[in-house]
């Protein structure tokens, strides 16, 4: 069999596409060719990952529905009829004013709550089993649950000499602090882990970038972005050019 | 348009890699099954929230998956039965005992609706290495989201002239990924 009828074989298994007489022939080839094995199972794991971020961009795109939908009908219940009569004079007020001083939909603020998502844990796997959670389960099981106070409380009881350096303890801390509305105390954190760490450059880039934008600091912001642009892959830069584009609006 | 015709179109948008197709579904379902839920289950708002959108999530999943094919009764019973699905085991998971007795609840139960995640090693190393993948093929590798769906979308999106021209894209990709992956591996086994 050459290597091109053996992807197309694992691609139709993985996709349910095969013959039951074809299945067999997977299950056989499975325990005696070992790089068929070990091709299926990464073909297998790329769709697990291709499938959690896809499903992660579709949960982002469903929760930005529902705050549209959330906020229209709070404006709709909260104003009876003829409050809007009696306010209808005040409108031109209040437009002006939206205009001078409320965040626009390309203030920063406004920019910041349409682009700040934490990073999804794709460092370490949560033990869910009976066991005794460690500090790191802990930590990790309340930042992917949201309960930022209490990850930021894990987090930073993980003794500094624990051998975690391949885990980014200091980004998802960081993050904790940043979902929590504390940008400045983020951005410190973000700061110095970044120095350490050369796998996740992008991510560091991309999270002071938001940091930076929550402290209204767009020089540094754009900074950030633009450095993301330059080394990013093809995703981060897509996402670094947009913003940079809506904060040069 | 009949209820059974309905679903059976938005099952086509979904199978064409379709997202605002789900948009529409979740807001046209939202507000009676936000109704139909509390009054129904010792549930918050926000749960049913969170709840209806991994049932929207799973719906889509199961159809752009092929495990949906084709719908026997209306949209709004399969999705809710999604959901009923998603809720009782959450009640379950607070150690509260359930009955399943629903025809249609028992139909949704053979469907992939709860979705465990875990992560591991290497999907850290695969999803790190999806991030850096230049255009097109970080958007090829997301369509095979679609399973037996993807080569159409592809050559849609893409506007490749023929499957077969998609077909090698797509593998082409997936080597290239392979030897991202790879390349990662070797980088930790240097360090």
């Amino acid at each position: 069999m050459t290597a091109e009828e053996k992807y197309d074989l694992i691609e139709r298994y993985c996709n349910g596409e095969l013959s039951a007489e074809e299945e067999k022939q997977v299950m056989a080839l499975q325990q005696q060719d070992s790089d068929f094995k070990q091709e299926l199972e990464l073909y297998q794991s790329t769709l697990q990952v291709v499938d959690d971020l896809v499903e992660d961009d579709l949960k982002d795109y469903l929760s930005r529905v529902e705050k549209d939908l959330s906020s229209t009908n709070s404006k709709t219940n909260a104003i009876p009829l003829q409050i809007w009569f009696a306010v209808a004079a005040s409108v031109v007020i209040i437009i002006v004013f939206s205009y001078l001083f409320w965040p626009t939909n390309s203030s920063p603020e406004a920019l910041y709550e349409a682009y700040f998502e934490p990073y999804r844990n794709v460092v370490y796997p949560v033990s869910r089993s009976g066991e005794l959670p460690t500090l790191i389960d802990s930590a990790f099981n309340y930042y992917e649950k949201r309960m930022y106070n209490e990850a930021i409380l894990a987090f930073e009881r993980i003794p500094s000499a624990y051998p975690t350096t391949d885990l980014e303890l200091d980004l998802y801390l960081g993050i904790s602090y940043l979902a929590n509305n504390d940008a400045t105390r983020a951005k410190e954190i973000l700061l110095k882990a970044q120095l350490k760490s050369s796998e996740f450059t992008s991510e560091y880039q991309w999270y002071l970038a938001l940091a930076n934008l929550k402290l209204n600091n767009i020089p540094q912001a754009k900074q950030h972005l633009k450095s993301l642009q330059q080394q990013g892959g093809a995703t981060w830069k897509k996402q670094a050019t947009t913003l940079l584009n809506q904060l040069n609006e | 348009m009949n209820s059974k015709d309905k679903a059976n179109q938005l099952i086509r948008k979904i199978q064409r890699g379709d997202r605002e197709a789900i948009g529409v579904l979740y807001q046209e379902y939202r507000a009676e099954f936000l109704k139909w839920s509390l009054s129904q289950y010792a549930i918050s708002e926000s749960q049913a929230i969170d709840i209806f959108q991994n049932g929207v999530i799973a719906f889509y999943r199961n159809v752009a998956q092929g495990k949906l094919i084709q719908l026997n009764s209306s949209i709004k019973t399969y999705l809710f039965a999604i959901c009923k699905n998603l809720i009782l085991k959450q009640l379950r998971d607070q150690k509260n005992t359930v009955a399943v007795d629903d025809p249609i609840l028992a139909e949704v139960m053979s469907l992939d609706v709860v979705k465990e995640r875990e992560e591991t090693h290497q999907k850290k190393i695969i999803h790190r290495a999806i991030m850096e993948l230049g255009e097109p093929c970080n958007e090829i590798i997301r369509m095979f989201y679609f399973r037996g769906f993807a080569m159409e979308i592809i050559k849609e999106r893409m506007g490749y002239k023929s499957e077969g021209v998609a077909r090698t894209q797509k593998k082409r990709c997936m080597q290239y990924l392979q030897k991202l992956i790879l390349e990662k591996y070797k980088k930790e086994l240097d360090q």
